[in-house]
């Protein structure tokens, strides 16, 4: 047997009342932010928001009129990002996972698409507007929705590739072998078994970057051009909510515009995420049962 | 190297191949075949006859080399990376192992059935019908070819209900006869099969070992198995494969009862393995 001082256990007892106050307190702290943020902005900029603001053009560079043209702007670019994005990272992913011999070329790519990943959006921003903007300009339209999109892809690219891969690798290899021992070609049993398996997975890390195209601005600050205008195809410049934002709060000061645009970006995001989710679902079930 | 055991009585190799009921045709005629993963060769050498409408069973200690084996008869070995292999291997004559072999046709002809059921995340129905489809069966014939499938590998009356229910819902020993008639679905000549009950429960390998015995009658099987009863109990022809050469090959009842070899006895009685 062993001795235990008299007071230890209440000792041991107060030590996990006072961790379990201090990590409980860290989680409301986490919550009272949040919500303070969305609380304050939704309060100040709900006031502003009304049918003239959601459906009417900016004038007077944002401090008149609504966002309707930023609102288009945020939902075309997101579109079109998916649209180049996804076929490319995911078919990036699948060549790496299930053509691809291990070796020194795979190691380079697999490591080229985590520096990507790490690298700052102003960056890319840059990279966008010389190449995209000035260089391609003939092609792209200069500051343009397609400029914007390409920058936008390199962005969110790494993301998709490499969520992609981690769900494409968790796919049962008895699977694919059971598939090409019936005498079908690996891209077929790439179509029916591998990709419908790791639909959910890839999903996912579509979504997510959802989340990043809205959020961004650096990138589209230097490729959008932050039009005014309604745009009416991808050659010409736009400008997102998160971006519109940004220019009336810096450029005009009048907060109180700024934070209805801020509200309506909130209520967008949640609305995108909501509709993408739903919509992936919907393939998922589809695709993979 | 281990120096294989001969008793003086037994000259050549060809003395024991030979003493396999010769009655039959030959499926597959396997010759010297040699396969290396790198520089580590596995298979050194094998000659084997493959009978048609039989049951041929690999026997032998985990290693020895019966699931690659298993694995160049449909040429799935190709899955595999850095893979070296010589010889021949005769499939109805023709070489199999010759540059250019396109292995889908081979694959469609040489069913596999896996040691772990696999059954894909589709109904009972999609998953017969999945190599048909590839194969450019039309829509209206695939319910024929799905019901005559799963008879073939009697499951037919258990699912007749609920074809288009998941593949899922279906017990793991149902689900590995799932697997054998997906395997029947492409109308292959040979049924290649990798330790297919060994995560199966006693009762649900009973009723596979019973299908592979009826299969015979239609198809040629050839049964890895780690389980020496399994293969005096379901195949005609038994091969005791050991660090990557055939020992002994032997009709199934004379390999056991009165086997030539001494390091075949020794595995059979259970002295090592």
């Amino acid at each position: 047997m062993f001795n235990v001082k008299p007071n230890h256990m209440i000792k041991v007892k107060r030590s996990q009342r006072l961790a379990f106050t201090m990590l409980s307190l860290a989680a409301l702290l986490t919550v009272i932010i949040l919500f303070g943020i969305l609380f304050y902005i939704m309060s100040q900029g709900f006031s502003v928001i009304s049918m003239e603001f959601l459906f009417t053009e900016p004038r007077s560079m944002g401090t008149e009129g609504g966002v309707f043209s930023a609102i288009l702007g945020t939902i075309y670019l997101v579109a079109l990002v998916l649209l180049i994005a996804t076929p490319v990272g995911v078919g990036t992913a699948v060549y790496l996972n299930e053509y691809m011999p291990a070796g020194r070329f795979k190691n380079i790519i697999r490591f080229s698409t985590e520096l990507l990943a790490g690298i700052p959006s102003i960056v890319f921003g840059m990279f966008g507007f010389i190449f995209f903007v000035l260089m391609l300009g003939d092609y792209t339209g200069g500051f343009s929705i397609l400029s914007g999109a390409l920058t936008g892809v390199m962005m969110i690219l790494p993301v998709i590739i490499r969520a992609s891969e981690e769900s494409l690798r968790s796919v049962p290899n008895t699977l694919k072998e059971a598939s090409l021992a019936l005498g079908t070609t690996r891209w077929y049993t790439i179509k029916k078994i591998v990709l419908p398996f790791a639909l959910p997975g890839i999903t996912t890390s579509i979504i997510l970057s959802i989340g990043r195209v809205i959020g961004e601005t650096a990138a589209f600050l230097l490729t959008l051009g932050g039009s005014l205008l309604v745009a009416t195809s991808i050659f010409d410049g736009s400008r997102t909510l998160a971006l519109h934002l940004y220019l009336v709060a810096m450029e005009t000061g009048d907060l109180q515009m700024a934070l209805g645009s801020g509200a309506v970006l909130i209520i967008l995001i949640i609305i995108i995420n909501f509709t993408a989710a739903g919509l992936f679902k919907l393939l998922v079930r589809r695709f993979s049962t | 190297m281990v120096k294989l055991a001969t008793r003086p009585e037994i000259e050549t190799h060809e003395a024991m191949v030979n003493s396999a009921t010769p009655q039959s045709e030959t499926v597959y005629q396997i010759e010297d075949l040699r396969v290396a993963y790198g520089n580590n060769e596995v298979l050194h050498g094998i000659s084997l006859p493959i009978r048609k409408n039989q049951v041929t069973a690999l026997i032998g200690p985990s290693g020895c080399g019966k699931s690659t084996l298993l694995k160049t008869l449909n040429l799935m070995i190709y899955a595999d990376e850095n893979i070296h292999m010589s010889g021949t291997i005769a499939f109805e004559g023709e070489n199999i192992l010759r540059e250019k072999q396109d292995p889908l046709d081979l694959r469609k002809r040489v069913g596999m059935v896996f040691q772990k059921p696999s059954p894909f995340r589709k109904s009972i129905f999609d998953n017969v019908s999945y190599g048909p489809k590839v194969h450019g069966v039309k829509k209206k014939d695939l319910s024929e070819i799905v019901e005559r499938s799963l008879k073939d590998a009697y499951l037919f009356d258990e699912v007749k209900d609920r074809l288009h229910d998941s593949a899922f819902s279906l017990s793991g020993g149902q689900q590995q006869r799932l697997c054998i008639a997906r395997a029947l679905a492409t109308s292959p000549e040979v049924i290649l099969m990798d330790e297919p009950t060994s995560a199966l429960d006693p009762k649900a390998t009973l009723a596979v070992e019973d299908l592979i015995s009826k299969l015979k009658e239609k198809y040629t099987v050839v049964l890895v198995t780690h389980q020496m009863e399994q293969a005096a109990r379901v195949s005609d022809s038994t091969a005791f494969l050991y660090m990557g050469n055939v020992v002994e090959h032997g009709e199934t009842h004379r390999l056991f009862s009165n086997p030539l070899r001494k390091q075949t006895e020794d595995y059979i009685t259970g002295r090592f393995g």
